[in-house]
């Protein structure tokens, strides 16, 4: 059953989002083959080109935001609105709709990177240009690899992946807590609306109340492990802190929203 | 005789307004009751609890002898006074959609009350009109083999003709062993398959007896004691 309502979420992200990505895909690939005629500089061509171009980029960021505001809503619909009426009649809990639309929104979000490169790749891409964004990339690996001490680089690599894929779950987390606990009043979107900037401004109290309090009682301790530690420890200790951190504030907005939807839910 | 569903207590209190106030009921099994009421008396707050899609202030709702919850989601065909169905989706999307989560569904059972009712479905749902959406959701609902139904307004929205397909469709999944809770104002139209009848008011259950005592005992028929009762 779980691999039902994965799909279903699946379709109906993606139903709303393919036509966008069909759009992104073709003008790429007619950018590309108008560009194999812009060597007899041909202005009407060039200028195609250029709009082609821009219009992409517009379908980019187009894809980013509608992407990302489709999930929200998407969540809001399915959960909170008329739709709820059915999705929380379902025989499954409550958790596994939250981490089901966590995971399809998560990946529907890396979808529009991938996305976005192959793009480029389509537009822009030749194989000496490939080449030097492979060189160049080699170069930043080790470059950044020196600057942490030639010491565990992919491990480094691999923490700053979880870090972002931590990151974009948190903060989808937080707006499906700011609807899950606008749930509770009658006008849902307002209410909601107050709950973000509430956690919002909670969020950044506590970050402050943290930082201030570590940074007065820990003085000596932060030397003795700045004089213990390699660059590679504080690197990566640092990576880890800032893992732990997202994670933590990801766990809370999950019990929050998760609490609000199976024990307060609300569909007037 | 076993209980489908009883319930201590049972308030729900929307921020003043108090929509269900210390209920206590039990309804077994094999019945088919008229849930009577005027406006704003608590019907839809009560069959909304026993779908799971409310939480109450105080009380204890249990169907199967199982608390709301998964269990009882598994038991329960929910009918709501607002439309659920997905706009972008096709009416066949939705058969599917039902026949994926719920395993007590009957795909041919639904395809052919679709075919009954004339429903094409490949139609996407947003270009129906508002009652034959109507009609494929209480089509939907009525092609599992629930043990309990919760019914809130099935015959609110459709015409005479349809009216009386749906009620004997109603009827004919009635096998006997499931349980059918009806809320509706077309009290004329659903009273001769009732068994059962509760009156609620303001959240208070005002009279709760099978449909021949109400009968015999007023010497009415339960539509003219509702509006004796109910009188304005």
């Amino acid at each position: 059953m779980l691999k039902k309502l994965y799909k279903h979420e699946f379709i109906a992200l993606y139903r709303a989002l393919l036509p966008l990505y069909g759009v992104l895909f073709g003008l790429s690939v007619v950018t590309r083959v108008l560009s194999f005629f812009a060597d007899n500089s041909n202005d009407i061509i060039s200028f195609c080109i250029d709009t082609l171009t821009v219009l992409s980029s517009i379908t980019i960021t187009g894809i980013f935001i509608v992407g990302f505001v489709y999930i929200i809503v998407r969540f809001y619909q399915n959960l909170l609105s008329k739709q709820g009426y059915l999705t929380n009649t379902l025989p499954i809990k409550t958790y596994k709709h939250i981490i089901c639309k966590l995971v399809c929104g998560i990946v529907v979000q890396i979808s529009g990177v991938v996305l976005m490169i192959i793009s480029l790749i389509i537009m822009f891409g030749t194989k000496a240009g490939i080449i030097k964004l492979w060189n160049f990339l080699l170069s930043g690996y080790n470059s950044f690899s020196k600057a942490i001490g030639n010491a565990n680089t992919i491990a480094m690599l691999i923490e700053l992946f979880i870090l972002i894929i931590i990151s974009l779950a948190t903060n989808l987390l937080m707006y499906y807590a700011c609807m899950a606990i606008g749930q509770q009043f009658k006008n849902r979107i307002l209410a909601s609306i107050i709950a973000y900037f509430c956690i919002k401004t909670a969020t950044q109290i506590i970050l402050i109340v943290l930082i201030t309090v570590c940074s007065f009682v820990s003085a000596d301790f932060a030397k003795i492990i700045l004089a213990n530690s390699t660059v590679t420890t504080l690197t990566q200790g640092f990576m880890l802190f800032c893992i732990a951190l997202v994670l933590i504030e990801g766990a809370v907005y999950y019990f929050i929203t998760n609490h609000f939807l199976s024990k307060k839910l609300n569909l007037e | 005789m076993d209980k489908i569903l009883e319930c201590k207590s049972l308030t729900k209190n929307y921020k003043g307004n108090m929509a269900l106030s210390n209920v206590n009921l039990s309804i077994g099994k094999g019945k088919i009751v008229g849930l009577l009421g005027p406006n704003g008396s608590g019907k839809t707050t009560f069959l909304k609890i026993g779908a799971g899609l409310l939480t109450p202030t105080f009380g204890d709702i249990a169907i199967g002898g199982n608390f709301i919850g998964v269990e009882t989601k598994k038991i329960v065909s929910y009918l709501p006074d607002h439309n659920f169905l997905t706009p972008s989706m096709t009416v066949e999307g939705m058969v599917t959609y039902f026949e994926d989560f719920y395993t007590d569904f009957s795909r041919e059972k639904a395809e052919s009350m679709l075919n009954a009712l004339d429903i094409d479905k490949k139609a996407k749902i947003k270009t129906l009109s508002k009652g034959t959406q109507e009609k494929v959701e209480l089509i939907l609902v009525m092609s599992r083999k629930a043990e309990l139904y919760l019914l809130d307004e099935p015959i609110s929205g459709v015409d005479p003709a349809t009216r009386d397909y749906i009620l004997r469709t109603i009827l004919s999944s009635f096998d006997g062993n499931a349980t059918i809770i009806i809320s509706t104002h077309l009290i004329n139209d659903i009273e001769q398959i009732l068994s059962d009848v509760i009156f609620i008011n303001h959240g208070d259950i005002v009279l709760c007896d099978t449909a021949d005592n109400i009968r015999s005992n007023t010497g009415k028929s339960i539509d003219a004691y509702f509006r004796e009762v109910f009188r304005c």
